[in-house]
């Protein structure tokens, strides 16, 4: 009887404590993101007849990945308790522009791949060595991510960068082995590695729980700077390997290829239901979440809604995202 | 009158009832003999009833004044600030905070003091029934006096106060009657001058308590634990100190002591600015943690809040985080290993084995106290240091940890524990260091001091010190 003292069955009324009430909210995001895609599909193949072709499905595949790869890394940085990279547009726009100038240049494949993840890499660590020394990380990725964009104007002197592929770029920018776009291999892979990292290494469980909070982490011996600058690299190499996916199938590398991936990246992962906050939350779910919103951008750009129009409902689904998982959380504490 | 029980016995569903947060599902209210409606806050503040909550809902970057003008509803005219601090004035005198300048913000104020304002904030509501939820949980044992003087003077005043507290002495300074909560039903109240202590712990746990403290059976091991000379904030004076194998030490002291600094110092914690740590004889480096825990030293902190649980994770992640690197070689989490860590652990410190899937958050005090202690035998140290080992906890759980920590000394581990509740210091450890503002007054076996001995050293070290020459 003993070992049952302290915790006895609370009295009758008050017996939902027992239960672990964060269970459900689990499976509310992803349900409302299938339901919702789901209804895009639906109200596209009805209303639109350029929707269901296979030639635009392969668009929206493309672009899902290509935000769904970025997500995943963001992932990193949102269960970390940093928020988001606001620069991974940028960071995106630069690889794109060191593929491209590599090329330009005349350099093989391999130093065209080492430029651009070395660019990405390093400015993943620098940003998340800041943020680890104590700065604010939406102000640090947006400082970061202006200067990166200036950089990238600089070096380009604001010109499109063309330049002449081969075919193992061709492969790699248009490819579809069985049928399936590279991109979307890619995001697929991304996604389970995701997923296996953060649920089954000793980094993946740090990062929730560097989350979950900061201080008991520390206290626990967990580094907070390793896994700080970790989760940042993570978020700038998924951009940078957009960027290298990106230049490789249009072939030159404009600056503004990547405007707007950003929020379309915030968005998927909150569509998806990982906590602002920090210590909760999967790949799998900002996968989801990406589909979501590649759908979405899709089927208003083919009703021809104006770019306006689109950032404008992608804004408010961050914003009604938000709401909603703080509301669902806070109900639940209460 | 006092509301007793242990964790998850009602208490804190009751006081939400009264606070109107909570809806009750059946009986009814009575205020004066009058029935009342308390289904919202704003309806229970009208009838009068205001409660101090553990955590002060005070605004630190704001002045006494101001934060006893926020919600008090008499909006008329300017918010001055002489005019705040003319209204706030006599509020703060009935709480005896007299000396304190109004204007001064709230978060250069003692714990003790902030509690004071607190208290004053709802007087200058005209609250006539005053709700204290553990008011003395975070105070130190001279503060926790100045706060029973003033619950006592408010009950004379003919104020109605409901005092819900963990620590039972408390009881009988200051209520009349008590009213005990078990498995939430009320027990039937009581006169205080019906009870005695080992009467009231036995109303309390529904069966009467064999002993609070675990026997002494000290071993007298090999010293584990060596501290030379040590600095660090918050310390005046070098400290040295020594653990064996077995043995419990306690370190007495009020807040500001230093008592608790010795141990994040030697945790690694806080900075060590001067002196050594050795552990079995081999000096280590115990800056940052994480080489401290290396080093085979545990450190469980007094702030479980805070540092010592991650509440939206699992109990078993909570209990496998010290010990990530066993449970994940290479890097990669072994669910067989971590499972059975967590079950050992679990069963060792006889939490239910069926939560551990559960969130920390949904768990007791007392369990989340043993889950934030317990992880920590995880990493097998050789060390373990515990600061305020019962914060928040009632006197089951109490009773379980003391016991606990006596079944790890005589495993061979040495442990040490800071706090500022002498009976606990001089209950469960085998030798006691009494701190007084950051200097060590006096290291003695437990059984060669008196509750007064430490009383006076914590007090007036210099008192002390003459005593003993």
């Amino acid at each position: 009887m003993s070992t049952d003292r302290g915790i006895a069955a609370p009295p009758s009324g008050a017996s939902a404590r027992l239960v672990d009430r964060g269970d459900w909210r689990r499976f509310v995001a992803p349900a409302v993101v299938v339901v919702a895609a789901g209804g895009i599909l639906l109200a596209g193949g009805l209303t639109t007849a350029a929707f269901l072709t296979v030639d635009n499905f392969l668009i929206i595949v493309r672009a899902a990945s290509i935000t769904g790869i970025v997500a995943l890394g963001m992932t990193f940085v949102t269960i970390s308790g940093n928020f988001f990279s606001l620069s991974v547009e940028q960071t995106a726009a630069l690889s794109s522009i060191a593929f491209a100038e590599s090329f330009a240049h005349g350099w093989g494949l391999l130093a065209a791949l080492g430029c651009s993840f070395c660019a990405a890499l390093v400015t993943g660590a620098v940003q998340g060595g800041m943020v680890a020394a104590g700065l604010n990380p939406i102000v640090t990725t947006l400082g970061v991510g202006a200067a990166l964009y200036g950089l990238a104007a600089v070096v380009t002197n604001n010109e499109v960068v063309n330049f002449d592929t081969t075919p193992a770029v061709t492969w790699i920018g248009t490819g579809r082995p069985l049928g399936i776009p590279t991109q979307s291999w890619a995001f697929a892979i991304f996604t389970l590695l995701a997923t296996l990292v953060l649920l089954r290494t000793r980094f993946g469980r740090e990062t929730y729980l560097v989350g979950a909070n900061r201080n008991a982490a520390r206290a626990s011996g967990i580094s907070i700077t390793r896994t700080t600058i970790l989760a940042f690299t993570l978020a700038s190499l998924a951009a940078g390997i957009a960027g290298v996916f990106t230049a490789a199938q249009i072939t030159q590398a404009p600056l503004t290829q990547f405007s707007g991936l950003n929020i379309d990246v915030i968005a998927a992962v909150l569509v998806g239901g990982t906590a602002l906050q920090g210590g909760e939350g999967s790949a799998l779910r900002s996968a989801l979440g990406a589909v979501f919103i590649a759908l979405l951008a899709n089927f208003m750009l083919l009703r021809d809604f104006t770019y306006g129009e689109r950032t404008l409902v992608t804004g408010l689904i961050v914003v009604v995202a938000t709401s909603a998982f703080h509301l669902l959380r806070t109900r639940g504490t209460r | 009158m006092a509301l007793l029980g242990e964790n998850g016995a009602g208490k804190s569903t009751l006081v939400k009832i009264l606070t109107g947060l909570v809806r009750p599902d059946a009986g009814t209210l009575a205020i004066d003999g009058q029935p009342v409606e308390l289904s919202t806050p704003a309806r229970s503040r009208a009838a009068g009833i205001a409660v101090v909550q553990q955590e002060l809902s005070l605004v630190p970057t704001l002045s006494a004044a101001e934060n006893m003008a926020i919600g008090g509803g008499h909006v008329s005219g300017l918010w001055t600030r002489r005019r705040l601090v003319r209204d706030a004035r006599p509020y703060l005198e009935l709480v005896g905070l007299d000396y304190l300048d109004p204007a001064m913000p709230v978060e250069s104020l003692s714990i003790a003091e902030r509690q004071r304002v607190e208290i004053a904030r709802l007087l200058a509501r005209q609250a006539r029934i005053l709700i204290l939820d553990e008011p003395t949980a975070a105070l130190a044992d001279v503060e926790i006096e100045r706060v029973t003087q003033l619950v006592r003077a408010l009950a004379d005043e003919g104020r109605s106060v409901i005092y819900v507290t963990h620590r039972l002495d408390e009881v009988f300074q200051i209520a009349d009657r008590v009213t005990v909560l078990r498995n939430g039903e009320s027990q039937p109240p009581v006169a205080v001058r019906e009870l005695t202590l080992d009467t009231l712990v036995a109303r309390i746990l529904g069966r009467p308590l064999e002993a609070m403290f675990p026997e002494r059976n000290r071993s007298d091991g090999d010293p584990v634990l060596q501290v030379v000379d040590v600095l660090t904030d918050g310390l005046a004076a070098p400290v040295s100190l020594t653990v064996h194998a077995g043995e419990i030490l306690g370190l007495a002291g009020q807040l500001g002591s230093g008592a608790p600094r010795v141990l994040r110092a030697v945790a690694g914690v806080q900075h060590l600015r001067a002196g050594q740590v050795s552990v079995a004889g081999r000096q280590v480096v115990t800056y940052p943690i994480r080489r401290a825990i290396r080093a085979g030293i545990a450190y469980c902190s007094d702030d479980r809040k805070r540092d010592g649980l991650f509440p939206i994770r699992t109990v078993t992640e909570n209990l496998t985080t010290p010990a990530l690197g066993a449970v994940a070689p290479h890097g990669v989490v072994v669910r067989r290993r971590e499972k059975r860590l967590a079950q050992e652990l679990a069963g060792f410190f006889q939490l239910d084995r069926r939560r551990l899937d559960h969130r920390a958050s949904t768990l007791s005090g007392g369990n989340q106290q043993k889950v934030a202690l317990g992880k920590w035998l995880g990493v097998r140290p050789r060390v373990l240091l515990v600061e305020e080992p019962t914060l928040g906890v009632d006197v089951g759980a109490r009773a379980e940890i003391y016991a606990h920590l006596r079944t790890l000394a005589r495993d061979g581990l040495a442990v040490a524990f800071a706090s500022s509740d002498f009976a606990e210091v001089l209950g469960v450890a085998d030798t006691v260091a009494t701190f007084y503002r950051g200097r060590l007054v006096r290291i003695a076996p437990a059984t060669e001091l008196s509750a007064a001995d430490v009383l006076r050293d914590v007090t007036h070290a210099a008192a002390a010190k003459a005593a003993s020459a």
